[in-house]
């Protein structure tokens, strides 16, 4: 069961993001007071800089409300949802400028460290689906995908990183993403 | 493609090392393919624990104010009840406006204006600001409480075009930027919040701009700036 599940079962973020489909600025903010510091934590992850992440959620709650027509109830929740909004608006903003500018402009101060990837698997709950299954991986190529989805590194950042060719991280990733789906079936 | 290759796809773009040609074609091929739909909706899903363990940043107090100036809310524009006497009288500029003295009974009522308000009963305001047009025509009173509300007293009706709002603005840091304190259709009385802004200070910049119907859709002043003025603290 995940954090959400067992901590808000009662709030049903998609009910929300119908009602704001139907211009009811009241289920925004419900959804804004529950997600938005979950939220920055998420893009600063990818972006590393507060007000970039902040920018980015702001961009993420004005697509919420626009798009919140468009979402779908019968594919996934509507938690995941919103989250994939902010990590496309995260992703797109690092790779429309290259992160080393990114790095380049920061306020020393305004610069978060990188994530470590293992800490984030140890934080998810012991019994945890995905936690098992990213453990049952070895290590560098569970690091591939964490660093991919939280840090939103691309396959030549994370080729770096690690220290291993382009394409061993590429074929990594490909064989991680069938493991975690077989295991989490 | 087999289920297993819509799969790996599916996957590699939800963690976002499709090209970006790939991903658009993805993008543009999910309102028409259902089980690309699934498989993303789905790796969405098995990843989502991992935004769950996001450390929590609290956002910055103007986050959710610039939020909704971008999806065109209007903030409270209630209109707040006249009780006081001289606020009546206050508020019945039909005969200033009508004056061909107008220009030099500004001042006057300024002056009337600014001495009800400070002799009124009940909390005073942090700062007042007076808003003036280019030609220093004063058109809007601004008074900022402690508690965050902030009443807009417009002194002279403002022509407000098919398809356009006024917008209420403030500046304590350049560095912030303007932030929006609320949108008005015409030329009325409002209480505005601007809770979670740190406590006015004086010297600080209260401005009235002409934006699109709905709001800056920057959240930032777009339009003409049509009064303006700098606070400063009642005696």
């Amino acid at each position: 069961m995940s954090l959400a599940a067992r901590t808000e079962t009662a709030f049903d973020h998609g009910a929300a993001i119908m009602a704001c489909a139907g211009q009811d600025a009241d289920a925004l903010r419900e959804l804004y007071d529950r997600e938005a510091p979950s939220m920055i934590g998420v893009a600063l992850r990818i972006v590393r800089r507060k007000d970039l992440a902040e920018e980015i959620v702001h961009d993420a709650f004005v697509q919420i409300w626009r798009k919140a027509s468009q979402f779908d109830a019968t594919l996934g929740s509507g938690r995941s949802w919103m989250y994939a909004i902010v990590r496309n608006r995260a992703l797109s903003v690092i790779r429309d400028r290259s992160r080393e500018d990114l790095v380049d402009d920061a306020d020393l101060d305004g610069l978060v460290e990188q994530t470590d990837h293992d800490d984030l698997v140890s934080r998810l709950p012991d019994r945890d689906a995905l936690r098992v299954c990213l453990e049952r991986l070895e290590a560098p190529r569970r690091a591939s995908v964490v660093l991919a989805y939280a840090g939103g590194l691309s396959h030549g950042e994370i080729a770096g990183k690690l220290g291993v060719p382009l394409g061993t991280v590429k074929a990594w990733i490909r064989r991680s993403l069938i493991s975690l789906r077989q295991c989490m079936a | 493609m087999s289920d297993r290759d819509i799969d790996a796809l599916a996957g590699e773009y939800v963690l976002g090392l499709t090209e970006p040609e790939e991903s658009e074609r993805i993008e543009r091929a999910l309102s028409t393919d259902h089980a690309l739909a699934q498989a993303i909706a789905a790796w969405r899903e098995r990843l989502s624990p991992l935004d769950e363990v996001a450390d929590r940043v609290e956002p910055s107090a103007v986050l959710w104010e610039r939020i909704r100036t971008g999806i065109g809310q209007r903030a409270v524009v209630a209109r707040t009840p006249r009780k006081r006497v001289l606020s009546a009288m206050w508020h019945n500029l039909g005969f200033w406006r009508g004056s061909a003295l107008a220009g030099a009974l500004a001042s006057f009522v300024l002056a009337m204006g600014l001495g009800a308000m400070l002799l009124r009963p009940g909390p005073a305001p942090v700062v007042v600001a007076i808003l003036e047009a280019a030609d220093s025509t004063p058109g809007a009173i601004v008074e900022a409480y402690a508690d965050g509300s902030v009443l807009l007293r417009p002194l002279t009706d403002i022509d407000v075009p098919e398809g356009k709002i006024l917008q209420v603005w403030t500046l304590w840091d350049r560095g912030v930027g303007p932030v929006p304190l609320g949108l008005l259709d015409a030329a009325h009385e409002a209480r505005m919040n601007a809770q979670g802004q740190p406590v006015p200070q004086p010297r600080q910049l209260y401005e009235i701009t002409l934006e699109p119907a709905g709001g800056s859709p920057t959240g930032k002043p777009t339009g003409p700036v049509l009064y303006k003025g700098l606070a400063t603290q009642p005696l």
